[in-house]
C-alpha cells in the first residue's frame, strides 16, 4: 500500500533540505547554522526545535541520541535523519515549484 | 543550582526530558560564541513556542481540561475554607461552652494569640492544597506537559474567577465596603483577583510537577 506522504510548510522543507545536506552531523546546532549560511536567514530556536518535533511526528524524520560531550554539560546531541517517506515529500514539494516556475518569466530576475 | 541544570529543570516542563537535555546542550554550544543573554532569550523563545504548539495542536482539550480543572478547584476551594469556618466556629462554641465566654481582648492581642495563626494558615492552607491536588488533577488529564496543563488552568480560573467577581461586584453600582471600610470597585476586584489567580498558578504547578515526577519515578 501507498504511504500517504503529508504536504510541507516552507520552513519544513528548509529543515529537510538542511538534514539531508548534513548527513550524518545533523543535530539542533548543525542545522541552525546550515540553514543560516545557505539561506541567510537565522531561524529562531523555537521555530527550529518545534518544526523537527514536527517533522517527527509526521514520520519525515528520525532521532537518535549522540554521546554526552563534556562542552555541552554532559548533554547528548539529539541527531535527525530524513526518512524514505521524508525524500518523496521534499521531492514532491520541489516539484510543485519546479511546475509553477517552469516557464515563468520573473522581471529582473535572471536564471530563476 | 547551576545555570544549565535551571534550564533543563524549565524546558522539562514543556517537552519531555530527553528532548530538554538536549536542546540546552544545542543553546549552550550557540551561547559560547552568543552569551548569556542570547541562551536565557532563546531558553524563553523555546520555551514559549513548544507551549503554543502544545496548546495549538490541541485546543480543545486545554480549554475543556482547563476549565474542568479551574471548576473543580474553585468549588472544593470554597467548601474547603467553608469545612475550616465550621471547625473553627465548633471549637469556639466547644470552648465558650467548657470555659465560659471570653474577656474583652484588644484587637493586636487577639492577633497575636494562638487561635488566629492556625485559623488563618487553614482558611489559606484549604484552598491552597486543593489547588495544589487539582494541579495534579490538570497534569494527569490533559495532553502536554506541566506548563501547558498549568496554564490552561491559570486560564481558566483567571476567566471564571474574573467572570465571578465582576458579577458579584457589580450587585453594587457603587463599589462595595470592605471590614475596614475601604471602598472595592470591580477594578480593583478584577486586579485583586487576578493575583490571587497568579499565586493560584504557582501552586497548582507545584502539583503539576510533582504528579508528572511521581509518574516518571514509578
Amino acid at each position: 500500500m501507498r504511504q500517504h506522504v503529508p504536504a510541507l510548510g516552507e520552513f519544513e522543507q528548509v529543515v529537510l533540505l538542511a538534514i539531508l545536506r548534513l548527513g550524518e552531523n545533523a543535530y539542533g546546532v548543525t542545522i541552525r547554522e546550515e540553514i543560516q549560511a545557505r539561506t541567510d536567514r537565522e531561524p529562531a530556536p523555537g521555530a527550529l526545535y518545534t518544526t523537527l518535533d514536527r517533522l517527527e511526528e509526521k514520520g519525515l524524520v528520525t532521532s537518535r541520541l549522540g554521546d554526552p560531550t563534556p562542552e555541552r554539560g554532559g548533554r547528548a546531541k539529539r541527531f535527525f535523519a530524513v526518512t524514505a517517506t521524508g525524500v518523496e515529500a521534499v521531492a514532491r514539494a520541489q516539484r510543485s515549484f519546479q511546475r509553477l516556475l517552469k516557464g515563468l518569466k520573473l522581471p529582473g530576475v535572471v536564471n530563476a | 543550582m547551576h545555570k544549565d541544570r535551571i534550564a533543563e529543570w524549565l524546558l522539562a516542563l514543556v517537552t519531555d526530558q530527553e528532548r530538554a537535555a538536549s536542546t540546552v546542550g544545542d543553546l549552550m554550544e550557540h551561547a559560547r560564541v552568543r552569551g548569556a543573554l542570547w541562551f536565557w532569550s532563546s531558553l524563553l523563545r523555546t520555551m514559549a513556542a513548544l507551549t503554543w504548539r502544545s496548546f495549538a495542536v490541541e485546543p480543545r482539550k486545554f480549554i475543556w481540561g482547563g476549565f474542568l480543572a479551574s471548576l473543580r478547584a474553585m468549588v472544593l476551594a470554597n467548601l474547603a475554607q467553608l469545612a475550616v469556618v465550621l471547625g473553627f466556629l465548633i471549637v469556639t462554641i466547644a470552648g465558650h461552652a467548657i470555659f465560659g465566654p471570653p474577656g474583652p481582648v484588644d484587637r493586636a492581642q487577639f492577633l497575636r494569640g494562638w487561635v488566629v495563626w492556625p485559623y488563618y494558615g487553614a482558611i489559606w492552607g484549604a484552598p491552597a492544597w486543593v489547588l495544589y491536588r487539582a494541579g495534579r488533577w490538570a497534569a494527569g488529564r490533559m495532553p502536554g506537559k506541566e506548563l501547558t496543563a498549568g496554564l490552561a488552568f491559570f486560564g481558566m480560573t483567571c476567566v471564571l474567577g474574573t467572570i465571578s467577581g465582576a458579577a458579584l461586584l457589580e450587585l453594587d453600582a457603587h463599589g462595595i465596603r470592605t471590614p475596614s471600610g475601604e471602598h472595592w470597585y470591580p477594578s480593583m476586584g478584577i486586579l485583586a483577583l487576578t493575583s490571587i489567580n497568579a499565586a493560584a498558578f504557582i501552586v497548582s504547578l507545584a502539583g503539576a510537577v510533582s504528579a508528572r515526577r511521581r509518574t516518571a519515578v514509578h
